[in-house]
């Protein structure tokens, strides 16, 4: 078995331009392994991890690209050398039209009335290009994670001493004056100021208020570190300064999963200095049993789609289209119907998702209902499953978590890896439940269904031959507006067999009533 | 409550971003026909980490 291991020095590309063509050359029949990596540490790991080591890629730098083969025979192994070079050549060709520079102090000179910098560097340098664009008066998104601590709150004291905005790092979703930035779905401009440490979570909110109407502001990333104790909030905290300022923004929403006591205390007490009504969502806190001393003004949310209800409610709109009684009462009858198909021994849950926080929300609202819990995720009453593992009970999976996407694009870009998932767990005849959620919007696949409608059907299939029956149940968080073309995704997964909702609360509960009505 | 100027408004007027890194971002706001321009991000002094250290302190 030919193994090919070749280092090319000072040809850097884009880790996702690089996941591409990984993707492609490892999908060449005869190619048993195949690594297209720069050489970053991470990537060294994930090199090891996969089988490829030796002292060049140890020396190699992070300008460095390392390829490594292992094919069946020399002419397959040309056939990927000639394949990346083909794909490399075709990025730089297909390449968007527009001004490029070398360096962000070119640009800046060039385009002096910028006013903010994108960053998705690798971690280990996003710090330093977001401290020069703070050096040049721009306000910055710093996509890039794995940045040190000491370096988010050196950034955003810096930003806060110029009056600048510090979105992240690792912060994946913002819509500032109506453009996306990083995963966002197409909204209408509107009245609500979206602010959240959860990208999945504001890219739900902003969808459901949508179909209810209403439209977005703006909406602000914080990152996932800023209401810890070392940051303190600093980017909440002015976001929401910014937000109370801003005319165009009648209702405020916060989301995000509960910070600690005082950073409660402290988002509690900057809310209620806005002056403007504000909803809290902290993903898998009771307002009931939390025990909170709301300001006036300040309303606690149970879950996302409660957030965009109360929403809905102070400004006048409602109710939920999605829950209207035809619509619910459908779902529930389809539902009942499917779980009298279900064979003995089927009774397990599998939630695949690829936003972080729909998972979470899932998890916290199931838990105490259903049980026992598995997820890669921590919550309490929540065990912990170990990649691998399966589980005696339900699992739910963030599949964007570090662990499934090492060396992988992720699911909200390429959802095959959810496609496989669901094929491998439709073979588990302890499944009964296949829950899932498709992101669209700007950043994600241009047409998921396509992806996932073959393995949902050959799922169902692979379970009607042993004589089971597979639920299918999807949430689609998008709107009409969204590239991906909401009712046409809609529409194919429901021709492949599932059960589609428009909210993830709605979804989770269908899978809920499944599973209870089916006990066990 | 706090009525610093910002230094820069970000919000009530056109964006313009300067992209630095992945493509994905830079095409996603070309096809919301955003302003923005992009920056062929490469690794500092070719990835060398210690380099790029004292170049910075040279700089700054």
């Amino acid at each position: 078995m030919p193994t090919e291991l070749i280092i090319r020095r000072n040809e850097y590309q884009d880790s996702m331009v690089l996941m591409q063509i990984n993707h492609k050359v490892a999908a060449l029949p005869g190619v048993s392994r195949a690594a297209v990596l720069m050489a970053t540490e991470p990537n060294k790991q994930i090199l090891a991890d996969y089988g490829f080591t030796s002292p060049e890629i140890t020396g190699a730098k992070t300008s460095d690209m390392v390829i490594g083969l292992e094919t069946n025979d020399d002419a397959t192994l040309n056939e990927a050398l000639e394949l990346i070079d083909r794909l490399l050549v075709e990025k730089v060709k297909t390449r968007g039209r527009g001004r490029r520079f070398a360096t962000l102090a070119a640009a800046a000179e060039a385009v002096p009335e910028s006013s903010l910098v994108l960053v998705s560097t690798p971690g280990q340098f996003a710090a330093r290009e977001a401290q020069r664009a703070i050096a040049l008066n721009k306000h910055v998104f710093i996509f890039s994670d794995n940045v040190p601590l000491d370096d988010e709150v050196a950034l955003k004291k810096a930003a806060g001493e110029k009056g600048l905005l510090v979105m992240g790092p690792d912060c994946g979703t913002a819509i500032i004056d109506g453009k996306g930035l990083g995963f966002a779905n197409r909204v209408n401009p509107g009245p609500v100021g979206l602010i959240g440490a959860s990208g999945s979570g504001m890219q739900e909110i902003c969808v459901l208020l949508d179909a209810m109407g209403l439209g977005i502001s703006q909406a602000i990333g914080l990152g996932g570190r800023d209401l810890s104790e070392p940051v303190g909030g600093a980017t909440c905290r002015r976001a929401l300064e910014m937000l109370a300022q801003d005319p165009a923004s009648a209702c405020l929403v916060v989301v995000s999963k509960p910070p600690s006591p005082k950073a409660t205390r402290d988002l509690l007490d900057w809310a209620s200095r806005s002056g403007k009504p504000v909803v809290l969502c902290l993903l898998g806190l009771e307002p009931a049993t939390a025990g909170l001393e709301l300001p006036s003004g300040v309303h606690l949310a149970a879950s996302l789609e409660q957030a965009a209800l109360m929403v809905g409610k102070l400004l006048g709109k409602g109710p939920a289209p999605w829950r209207r009684e035809e619509i619910q009462t459908e779902l529930d009858r389809a539902a009942a119907d499917q779980a009298r198909r279900l064979a003995s021994g089927q009774g397990n849950l599998r939630g695949l998702f690829s936003g972080g926080s729909l998972c979470y929300e899932a998890l916290a609202l199931l838990r105490g209902r259903i049980g026992p819990l598995f997820s890669n995720l921590h919550l309490d009453g929540v065990e912990n499953a170990s990649p691998g593992q399966t589980p005696e009970g339900h699992l739910l999976l963030d599949l964007g978590d570090d662990e499934f996407t090492m060396g992988r694009v992720h699911p909200m870009i390429d959802p095959s890896a959810v496609a496989q998932r669901i094929l491998s767990e439709a073979g588990d005849p302890q499944t009964a439940v296949v829950l899932f959620d498709v992101v669209l919007g700007h950043g994600a696949h241009p047409d998921p269904a396509s992806l996932l409608v073959p393995a949902l059907k050959a799922g169902q299939a692979l379970a009607a031959e042993a004589g089971r029956h597979l639920i299918c149940i999807s949430h689609v968080c998008g709107t009409e507006q969204d590239p991906q073309e909401l009712a046409r995704q809609t529409q194919a997964l429901q021709e492949a067999g599932c059960l589609v909702c428009a909210s993830n609360q709605q979804a989770v509960q269908l899978a809920e009533s499944i599973l209870t009505e089916n006990e066990l | 409550m706090n009525q610093q100027e910002y230094s820069q408004p970000l919000f009530g007027q056109p964006l313009k971003v300067i992209n630095v890194g992945l493509e994905l971002f830079y095409n996603a706001l070309l096809a919301q026909k955003a302003d923005v321009v992009q920056v062929d991000w490469q690794p500092p002094a070719a990835g060398d980490q210690q380099m790029v250290g004292l170049l910075d302190r040279l700089l700054d």
